[in-house]
C-alpha cells in the first residue's frame, strides 16, 4: 500500500516539477524573451516633426514688397497725393496672389511728397544719369527688395522718347501729368520690371514641383538653386602652327569680372578657372558667303558645335555645377567667321549661349599683312570678350531678360554688371525657390520615412530636419516683414539642411522584405523551440487543473 | 462701293496687326532653337554579371557605351558599371580586347573607356545610391549622377534576370519594386526630366511592370516567361559574344547621327519576333509624348539647345596702375630651366652627410642618457 502511495507521490512530484519547469520556461520566454526580441529588432528612429512638415506644405508664402512713390511737383497738393494713393492701391496689386496659389506677392505702398533735398536735386540736375547718382547718395541705405518710384509732373525735358526711366539703383522715374496715368505706369514699372512677377511665379512653381514637359526658355536657361558655381574660361586654338592666340585672362577677370563676382558674393560662391586648348577644331565646317566675303555658321548647326568640345573641356573636383565660356579664334582658312541668325544676318556679338551650360564666342582676329612670319600671334582683347561673357553669365545665373518696350528706358548697369534692382530680383527669386524646394524636400522625406518602417533615422538627420523646419518658418516670417536680406539667408540655411537630410547616405532601404518573407525568416528560428514549450505548457496547465479538481473533491469528501 | 472700302480697311488692319504681332515678340527667335524640354543628357549603363561566360553582357554594355559617346554624351555624364573582368581574363585569347562581333572589327574595350564602378563595386546598393543620389560625401564627381529637372537619362541594364528581379554579380538581386521605388525617389527630387529604360535580360518585361513615376518609357527584350537569347558565338573566343536584342539595336543605332531625325518608335520595332525570337515589349503609358515623335538623340545623344546673344553689356576699361605692368614683364623675363634631377644635399660632400648622421646619433645618446 505504502509503495503504491509512494509511487503516486513520486509521480505527483515529477509532474509538479515538470509543470513548474514548463511554466517557468514559458514565463521567461514571454516576460523576458519577447521584450528583448522586440527591442533588439526595432530600428532606431529619432523623432521627426511630421506634423509641422505637413503644415508647412499648406502654408502660403507671402512676400511683402515695400514700394515708395514720391510725387515731385511744385504744386503737390493733399488731394493729388490721396488720389495717387488710391490709384496705386487699385493698380499695384499682384496677379500672383490668389487664395489658392502657394505664393502671394503683396505690395506695401507709401506715397509722399518730395522733401527739400530731393527737390534740390531735381532742380539742379538735368539728365537721368546725374539724377540717378545724386538720389542714390541721398538714400544710402535702401533696403534690399524695396522699390522707389518718382512721379515727375513738370520735367518734360527729361522724358523725350519715353515715359519711364529705370535707374541703376532701386529707383525709377515716371512721367505722369494725370494721377491715374502715373499710377498705372508706376505699377507697371514695379510689377513687370523691378519685381518681374511672371518670372518669380514661374521659378516658385517649378520649385514646388510643377510638372513641365515642353520647352520653356525662362525656366530652362538658368541653373537651379545651387550653393556655388564653377566658371571655366577656355581659349580654343585650332591651328597653333598658323595662329597662336594668347589672352591675359587673369587681368581680364580682375578688371571686368571681379566687380560682378564681388557684388554677388552673398548670392553664391564663385570659383574661376581658365585654360587654353590647342588643336581643337570646330566639328562643323563653316560655309563661305560670297556676298559678304566671309565664312558663316548658320544658326541651325550651332547645337552641334558644343558636344565635341565638351568632352575635352575637363571636369572639376567640386560638385558645384560648371559654366563653361569658350572663345574660339578661327584659323586663317576660315577667317573671318560670323554666326548668322534666323534671318541670315550676322549677329553683333558673334556669340551664343546654351542654357545651363555656358556660352561660346567667336573672336575674329584683326586683318594682318600677307607676309607675316608664322605663327602669327593674336592678343585677344579682354574687354569685348568679357562684355559678352558677362551678359551670358547674367542670364545663366537667373537675371531675367527684360522685354523691350518703347515706353520704358532701362539704364545699363555700371562696371559691376548688375543693377541693384536686378540683384534684388534674383535674390527674391532665389529665396522663394529655396523655400519652396526645402518644403517639398522635407515633405517627400517625411513621406519616405513614413512608408518604410525599417529605415534608421539617426539623431543628426533629425537635427537637420528640425533646423530646416525652423529656417523655413523664419523665412516665411522675414518675407512677411519685407526683410528680404534675412529671408534670403535663412532660406539658404533651410535648403542646405533639407538637402543634407534628404541625401544623407544612411537613408537607404537596403532590403525589401514583403510580409510573407518575414514569416519565412522567423519560423525556422522560433518554431522548433516553441512547439515543445507549448506542448509541455498545455500539459502543465492540464495537470494544474487536475490538481485543483483533486483538491476540490478532497475538500468535498472531507 | 462702301462695302469694298470697308473690306479693304478690314484687310489692311488685319495685315497691320499681324505684322505688329510678329515684331513685338523677340522671344520667338529663341523659341525656335528650344525644340526639346531637356538641357542635358545622362546615361547609366549597368552590366550586372561577372565571369568569363557572361562575355556577351559586357560586350552589350560596352557597345552601348560606344554608341552613346559617339552621339555626343561626354564621359563626365556617363556612369558605367561593369565587372570589368573580361579584357584581362586569363581565358581571353585576345587579351585587352572585348569584341561584340565574330568578325572582330571593333574592339569595344578600346583606348578611352572610363568605367566608374568596376569589379565588386557593382552592387545593388551602389546602383540605388547612384540613382537616388545618396552617396557618401567623399564620392568623386565622376561617380555621381548629377542630373537636374531638365536632364534626360538613358538607363540600360543587361545580365541575368527573372520574374521581377535582376541578378547582380551572382550574389544578390534587385527586385522590380526596388527599382520602381528608386525611380520614384528620383522623381520626388526632380532628378530627371525623362527616362528611357532599356533592359536586355530573360523575362525582362517584369522589371518595368511596377513603375509608377511619370515620364518614363521602358523597352524590354522579352516578356515574362520568355528567355532572351544571344546572337552568335565566336569560335575564336569560345563564348557567345552579343545578345540578339542589343545586336539589332546597335545595328540600327549605327546609322543614327547627331543630326538624325529617327524616332523612338522606329527603335522599338527593330527586333521583331522573327529576329529576336523573344517578344520585345515596351511601356509608354507613363510617358506623355508620342514615341513616334520622340527623337532618338533626345536620349542617346546630346544635342543642346542654343540661344543667340542679341545684346551685350558695355563695360568701362578700368585704370590700371603702371606698377602692375612692371611686375608682369619681370615675370616673363625669367628663363625657364629644368629642375635639378637630384636634390642638392645629395650631391654635396658625403662628409657632411656622415656628420649629420653622427649628430643624430649623439642626440639620441644624449636623450637616452637623460632618461637614465
Amino acid at each position: 500500500m505504502a509503495g503504491i502511495h509512494g509511487d503516486e507521490s513520486q509521480k505527483d512530484d515529477q509532474s509538479r516539477q515538470q509543470a513548474y519547469a514548463a511554466l517557468s520556461i514559458a514565463f521567461i520566454c514571454i516576460a523576458i524573451g519577447i521584450p528583448i526580441w522586440w527591442k533588439t529588432t526595432t530600428t532606431y528612429r529619432a523623432t521627426l516633426p511630421y506634423g509641422e512638415i505637413a503644415d508647412l506644405a499648406k502654408v502660403q508664402t507671402v512676400c511683402e514688397i515695400p514700394v515708395t512713390v514720391v510725387l515731385v511737383s511744385d504744386k503737390g497738393t493733399e488731394t493729388q497725393l490721396n488720389s495717387l494713393q488710391q490709384q496705386l492701391d487699385y493698380s499695384l496689386v499682384s496677379d500672383v496672389s490668389g487664395r489658392y496659389s502657394k505664393l502671394s506677392l503683396h505690395y506695401q505702398v507709401r506715397v509722399r511728397n518730395a522733401n527739400a533735398r530731393e527737390k534740390d536735386v531735381f532742380y539742379l540736375k538735368s539728365t537721368f544719369k546725374d539724377l540717378d547718382s545724386d538720389l542714390r547718395r541721398l538714400h544710402e541705405e535702401s533696403d534690399i527688395g524695396s522699390s522707389m518710384v518718382y512721379v515727375l509732373q513738370d520735367h518734360n525735358h527729361l522724358f523725350t522718347s519715353s515715359r519711364a526711366y529705370i535707374g541703376k539703383y532701386r529707383h525709377a522715374f515716371v512721367f505722369g501729368q494725370d494721377m491715374k496715368e502715373a499710377a498705372e505706369l508706376a505699377a507697371r514699372v514695379v510689377r513687370e520690371i523691378h519685381v518681374h512677377e511672371a518670372f518669380v511665379a514661374k521659378i516658385h512653381g517649378t520649385a514646388t514641383g510643377v510638372k513641365h514637359t515642353e520647352a520653356d526658355v525662362e525656366s530652362m536657361r538658368s541653373l537651379r538653386s545651387t550653393q556655388g558655381y564653377e566658371l571655366t574660361f577656355t581659349l580654343l586654338n585650332p591651328d597653333p602652327s598658323m595662329v597662336v592666340a594668347k589672352w591675359d585672362i587673369a587681368d581680364g577677370i580682375r578688371s571686368y569680372l571681379d566687380p560682378f563676382l564681388k557684388k554677388l558674393a552673398e548670392f553664391a560662391e564663385f570659383k574661376v578657372n581658365s585654360q587654353v586648348l590647342y588643336y581643337m577644331e570646330l566639328a562643323v565646317s563653316p560655309k563661305y558667303d560670297e556676298a559678304g566675303q566671309r565664312y558663316v555658321l548658320k544658326s541651325k548647326v550651332l547645337p552641334h558645335l558644343i558636344t565635341p568640345v565638351e568632352a575635352k573641356l575637363g571636369s572639376h573636383v567640386s560638385t558645384n555645377p560648371t559654366l563653361n565660356f569658350l572663345v574660339y579664334v578661327p584659323t586663317k582658312y576660315h577667317s573671318p567667321l560670323y554666326i548668322l541668325n534666323e534671318k541670315d544676318e550676322p549677329i553683333m556679338s558673334n556669340a551664343f549661349l546654351s542654357p545651363r551650360w555656358g556660352g561660346i564666342m567667336i573672336y575674329n582676329s584683326p586683318e594682318t599683312e600677307a607676309n607675316q612670319t608664322l605663327p602669327e600671334t593674336v592678343e585677344v582683347e579682354m574687354k569685348s570678350v568679357m562684355e559678352v561673357f558677362l551678359s551670358q553669365l547674367r542670364l545663366l545665373i537667373g537675371v531675367p531678360k527684360q522685354k523691350s518696350d518703347s515706353d520704358v528706358i532701362i539704364a545699363s548697369p555700371d562696371n559691376t554688371g548688375i543693377t541693384d534692382w536686378e540683384f534684388d530680383s534674383i535674390i527674391r527669386a532665389r529665396t522663394l525657390e529655396n523655400v519652396a524646394m526645402a518644403t517639398s524636400t522635407l515633405q517627400s522625406l517625411s513621406q519616405l520615412l513614413g512608408q518604410i518602417s525599417n529605415m534608421v533615422i539617426r539623431d543628426d538627420i533629425a537635427d537637420q530636419v528640425y533646423s530646416a523646419v525652423e529656417a523655413i518658418e523664419m523665412t516665411h516670417g522675414y518675407l512677411k516683414e519685407a526683410n528680404l536680406y534675412r529671408a534670403f539667408h535663412s532660406s539658404k540655411r533651410a535648403i542646405q539642411s533639407s538637402e543634407k537630410a534628404f541625401f544623407d547616405h544612411s537613408l537607404l532601404e537596403l532590403l525589401y522584405f514583403p510580409e510573407d518573407q518575414k514569416f519565412a525568416i522567423y519560423i525556422p528560428l522560433f518554431l522548433p523551440i516553441s512547439i515543445p514549450v507549448l506542448i509541455t505548457l498545455l500539459k502543465a496547465i492540464k495537470w494544474m487543473k487536475a490538481q485543483r479538481q483533486k483538491a476540490k473533491t478532497k475538500s468535498k469528501t472531507e | 462701293m462702301a462695302t469694298s472700302t470697308i473690306k479693304f480697311c478690314v484687310w489692311f488692319l488685319l495685315i497691320v496687326f499681324v505684322d505688329y504681332g510678329c515684331l513685338t515678340s523677340p522671344e520667338s527667335e529663341a523659341q525656335s532653337f528650344f525644340q526639346s524640354g531637356h538641357t542635358n543628357n545622362w546615361a547609366v549603363l549597368v552590366c550586372t554579371s561577372r565571369f568569363w561566360f557572361n562575355y556577351r553582357h559586357v560586350a552589350n554594355t560596352l557597345s552601348m557605351y560606344r554608341t552613346v559617346k559617339r552621339l555626343g554624351i561626354p564621359d563626365s555624364q556617363i556612369i558605367l558599371m561593369l565587372a570589368d573582368d573580361i579584357a584581362c581574363n586569363a581565358r581571353n585569347p585576345r587579351p585587352a580586347t572585348v569584341f561584340n562581333n565574330a568578325n572582330q572589327h571593333i574592339n569595344v574595350y578600346g583606348d578611352n573607356v572610363e568605367v566608374d564602378y568596376r569589379g565588386y563595386d557593382v552592387t545593388v546598393e551602389n546602383f540605388v545610391r547612384v540613382m537616388t543620389g545618396r552617396l557618401p560625401e567623399s564620392t568623386t564627381k565622376s561617380k555621381r549622377l548629377q542630373s537636374d529637372d531638365r536632364s534626360n537619362i538613358l538607363v540600360y541594364m543587361t545580365g541575368h534576370g527573372g520574374d521581377g528581379f535582376l541578378k547582380f554579380q551572382d550574389a544578390e538581386e534587385i527586385s522590380s519594386i526596388e527599382l520602381a521605388d528608386a525611380f520614384e525617389q528620383m522623381w520626388q527630387k526632380r532628378r530627371y526630366h525623362e527616362i528611357l529604360y532599356i533592359i536586355d535580360t530573360c523575362q525582362a518585361a517584369s522589371m518595368y511592370h511596377k513603375f509608377y513615376s511619370p515620364n518614363i518609357v521602358a523597352v524590354a527584350s522579352s516578356q515574362v516567361g520568355e528567355d532572351s537569347l544571344s546572337h552568335h558565338v565566336d569560335p575564336a573566343i569560345g563564348v557567345y559574344i552579343i545578345d540578339r536584342f542589343t545586336y539589332y539595336l546597335l545595328d540600327f543605332l549605327e546609322k543614327v547621327q547627331p543630326t538624325s531625325q529617327n524616332s523612338l518608335g522606329e527603335l522599338f520595332q527593330v527586333c521583331p519576333k522573327s529576329k529576336c525570337i523573344s517578344t520585345v515589349g515596351w511601356r509608354t503609358d507613363l510617358f506623355p509624348r508620342d514615341i513616334d515623335k520622340v527623337l532618338i538623340t533626345d536620349f542617346f545623344g546630346s544635342v543642346r539647345n542654343v540661344e543667340l546673344n542679341v545684346t551685350t553689356i558695355s563695360l568701362e576699361k578700368p585704370n590700371r596702375t603702371p606698377k602692375e605692368g612692371i611686375t608682369r614683364s619681370k615675370k616673363s623675363q625669367s628663363q625657364l630651366k629644368y629642375a635639378e634631377q637630384f636634390p642638392k644635399y645629395y650631391k654635396e660632400d658625403t662628409k657632411q652627410v656622415s656628420f649629420s648622421l653622427d649628430h643624430v646619433n649623439s642626440v639620441i645618446w644624449r636623450m637616452y642618457l637623460k632618461d637614465r
